[in-house]
Parts: structure tokens; C-alpha cells; sequence
């Protein structure tokens, strides 16, 4: 949990200055698909309250937006066909798009979805193997055994 | 059990993972959301800045360095292509500007012409010049209504007549062809001069018969006197460039140059009625 926190903390810099792209939304996202705990929803509260400052935007607001997205994949893992990873790809292009909707109609912007959900989307996959991996590092996996 | 009912609404709560603590922090969110509304906490933000403001410049300049080094790259493949899209739009803006100033001369000459010989008195029929050996070729034909012996004009200067014609092409006796013989007069203060214009190999013609009382000087207009029927009266052949005078001879010359070298026309107009 520890090097996680570290690790969103380098993604909320990197966000704001050098990547304009939600990483750490993504990163919330897969986690709670790989991992569906509590601490998920500690994760979206204090790294959406620490996103809005740094975006210089209202705190509170890309919390309350982490928090519906992290529950809305906590109910959508314990749906019948959460099993495939593909499944989750269009469900998270729908995510993304409504938190760039939702920021960008309390800005009053014009709303941009292409190509920064498309990029969001394909970045997913990476991140949700490596987060798998490192989630799962522990887990002994049940050795196959041939029926003799 | 259906999900108006008690029981049912309870469960499908239940079925909701970590509901208390999803609405405790909803609503602290709110709270926050209230409290930076009317500036409470402003101070902690300030005082967070401190910590956050360095990093987030730290980053950015470090991203900035990072991409300066890769920078040239880019740039050297960005001014190569930038470059050869660029001599291409010179290569078309030098062709357009040629065909341009071709027009532009076009339609000065269409426009001068008009200022000189009237439309409404001749109808003027323009035609380009695509050649120059011994006769002049022009780009209009039979198919345009270019017929034999009709005068072609520049301005209200004589240019020859049309002595050959096809389709779409037509040859132009200049006055200087040695088979040119036209009647011509040249005017000044001290009165007028009759004879005949030959035309004399090069690009001069000789203005014979000329009687020696009639008076005629260097620098004089020669006109076209118009009593051959093909072309109208007063169109200038030349200019007197030299008097021939003998008194052994019954009738004076004088060599007559064109005002213009026809290699300059863009545009010459057949008379067609």
C-alpha cells in the first residue's frame, strides 16, 4: 500500500505537469477492479482532494467524481460478466468521459473527449497488467495436476 | 421478496460494498467543497503550496530539459519536410505569377485597344501570337471566323494581314514582307506626303513615290490611306527614320520603322467587320 501511495503521488505531479491525462484515475480504476477493498475509496478521497489542489480547482470536486467512479466499479465487480477484462475497457472510456464531462461543465469549457479518452482507454491495459501483477505477486497460484 | 419491499430494499443495500464509508466521505467531500466556497481553507492551501509549487515546477523544468534534447531531432525532420513543401509553393506561386502577368498584359492591351480604335465602329477579335518566322502565326483560326485578307491591328497601329488560315491557326503578312505594298500618307505641320509603302527584307519598309514637293521629315507618322479596301484609313504603319532624296530622281523615299517591335505584343486584334 505504501509504495502504491508513493507511486499515485508521482502520478498527480506528472498529471498536472508533464502528462495531461488522468493517470491517477486509471490507476483508482483498475485497482478496485482488481482489488475491491475499502481502501479504495480512501485512495479516491484523499488523491481526489490532492488533484483538485494541484489543479487549482475546487477541493472536494475531483474527490466526490473519484468516489462515484471507484463505487460504480466496486458494484459493476459484482456483476455476471465483470470477469473479462475486455468488458471493462468500454465501461472505463464511459467513466473517463463523464469525469472530463462532469469537470469541464463546472469550468463552463468546451467539452474535449477525442483523442485524451482514446489515449486514457489504450493506457488502461498496461496499467491494469501491471497492477495485476503486483496486486497478485503474492498469491500462490493452485498447480495443475493431471488426473492419473 | 420484490424490491418495494422492506426486506428488499435492505438487501439490495446490503449488496452495496462499503456503503457507510462511501457516504461518510461523500459527504466530508461536500463539506470540503463548502468550506474552500468561503475560503476557510485558504491558509492550509497556501501553506500546502509551499511544499507542492517545487515539485510541480521541478517536473516541468526537468520535462522541458528532457525535451530540448530531443528537440533538434524533431526540428531537423520538421525544416526538411517544411522545406520541400515550401519549394513546391514557390515552384506553383512562380507558375501562377507568370500566368498572371500574362493575363494582366492581356487585358492592358484588350484595354488600351479599346481606347483607340472605337468596339462600337470595328469589331475587334483578339488573337495571341504563338510564332514569328517571316509571317506572323496566331492562335485563332476558320473555326473562330478568321478569314483571308482581314487586317490585324495593335492599337491603332497597322500589323499586317491574313494571308493564310486553318482551324485554329492563321499566318499574318507583316508590312515588311517584301510582297507587302500598301498606299500610305504621312502627315506634319507643314502638310501631307503620298506614296506607296513597301515592305524591304529586316524589319524596315520603304515609303516610295514620294513627290518631291511634298513635304516629309524625320520623326513624321506614316498612316494607311485605306484605298485597298481591307483595311480601314488612318492606322499607323511607322515612323520615318530617314529621308532618300536625290534630285536626279523623280520621286523622294523615306525608310519607315514600326513604332513597336510585334515580339512585345501579348495580344493582337483582327478586324473582323
Amino acid at each position: 500500500m505504501k509504495t502504491l501511495i508513493v507511486i499515485l503521488i508521482l502520478l498527480s505531479f506528472l498529471q498536472v505537469t508533464l502528462i495531461p491525462l488522468n493517470l491517477v484515475l486509471i490507476a483508482l480504476i483498475f485497482r478496485a477492479y482488481i482489488v475491491s477493498e475499502k481502501e479504495n475509496l480512501y485512495l479516491a478521497f484523499f488523491f481526489g482532494v490532492l488533484i483538485s489542489f494541484l489543479n487549482s480547482l475546487p477541493l472536494g470536486l475531483h474527490s466526490l467524481i473519484y468516489l462515484g467512479i471507484v463505487q460504480s466499479i466496486h458494484l459493476f465487480k459484482k456483476t455476471y460478466f465483470s470477469g473479462n477484462f475486455l468488458v471493462m475497457l468500454p465501461a472505463i472510456a464511459v467513466l473517463l468521459s463523464l469525469n472530463s464531462i462532469l469537470i469541464s461543465m463546472f469550468q463552463k469549457s468546451s467539452i474535449q473527449l477525442w483523442p485524451i479518452i482514446f489515449q486514457e482507454t489504450l493506457l488502461g491495459v498496461p496499467v491494469y497488467f501491471v497492477l495485476k501483477f503486483w496486486e497478485e505477486r503474492f498469491s500462490v497460484k493452485p498447480e495443475v495436476k493431471l488426473k492419473v | 421478496m420484490s424490491i418495494g419491499h422492506p426486506c428488499g430494499i435492505l438487501a439490495c443495500v446490503r449488496a452495496i460494498p462499503h456503503l457507510q464509508l462511501f457516504l461518510s466521505l461523500t459527504f466530508i467531500s461536500f463539506i470540503i467543497i463548502f468550506l474552500d466556497n468561503i475560503r476557510i481553507l485558504s491558509l492550509p492551501k497556501i501553506a500546502f503550496s509551499y511544499i507542492t509549487t517545487p515539485i510541480q515546477y521541478g517536473l516541468y523544468k526537468s520535462g522541458q530539459t528532457m525535451g530540448k534534447q530531443f528537440y533538434f531531432i524533431f526540428a531537423a525532420r520538421y525544416a526538411a519536410k517544411e522545406n520541400s513543401a515550401l519549394k513546391e509553393q514557390l515552384g506553383f506561386l512562380l507558375s501562377e505569377n507568370a500566368k498572371l502577368r500574362g493575363k494582366l498584359a492581356e487585358v492592358e492591351s484588350m484595354l488600351s485597344q479599346q481606347s483607340t480604335l472605337d468596339p462600337k465602329v470595328y469589331n475587334l477579335f483578339p488573337a495571341r501570337p504563338i510564332g514569328l518566322d517571316r509571317y506572323l502565326k496566331i492562335d485563332k483560326g476558320s473555326k473562330d471566323g478568321i478569314k483571308l485578307n482581314q487586317p490585324v491591328v495593335y492599337r491603332d497601329n497597322f500589323l499586317g494581314k491574313i494571308v493564310s488560315v486553318s482551324e485554329k491557326s492563321a499566318s499574318v503578312m507583316l508590312p515588311y514582307d517584301p510582297d507587302s505594298k500598301l498606299s500610305a500618307f504621312s502627315l506634319n505641320k507643314a502638310g501631307k506626303a503620298k506614296g506607296i509603302l513597301l515592305g524591304q527584307f529586316g524589319s524596315e519598309m520603304l515609303f516610295d513615290k514620294i513627290l518631291h514637293e511634298e513635304p516629309i521629315a524625320e520623326g513624321d507618322l506614316v498612316y494607311s490611306e485605306g484605298t485597298e479596301g481591307f483595311l480601314p484609313r488612318g492606322l499607323v504603319f511607322g515612323r520615318v527614320s530617314e529621308i532618300l532624296a536625290k534630285d536626279t530622281q523623280v520621286f523622294k523615299q523615306a525608310k519607315v520603322k514600326p513604332v513597336f517591335d510585334i515580339r512585345d505584343l501579348e495580344l493582337v486584334f483582327i478586324i473582323q467587320e
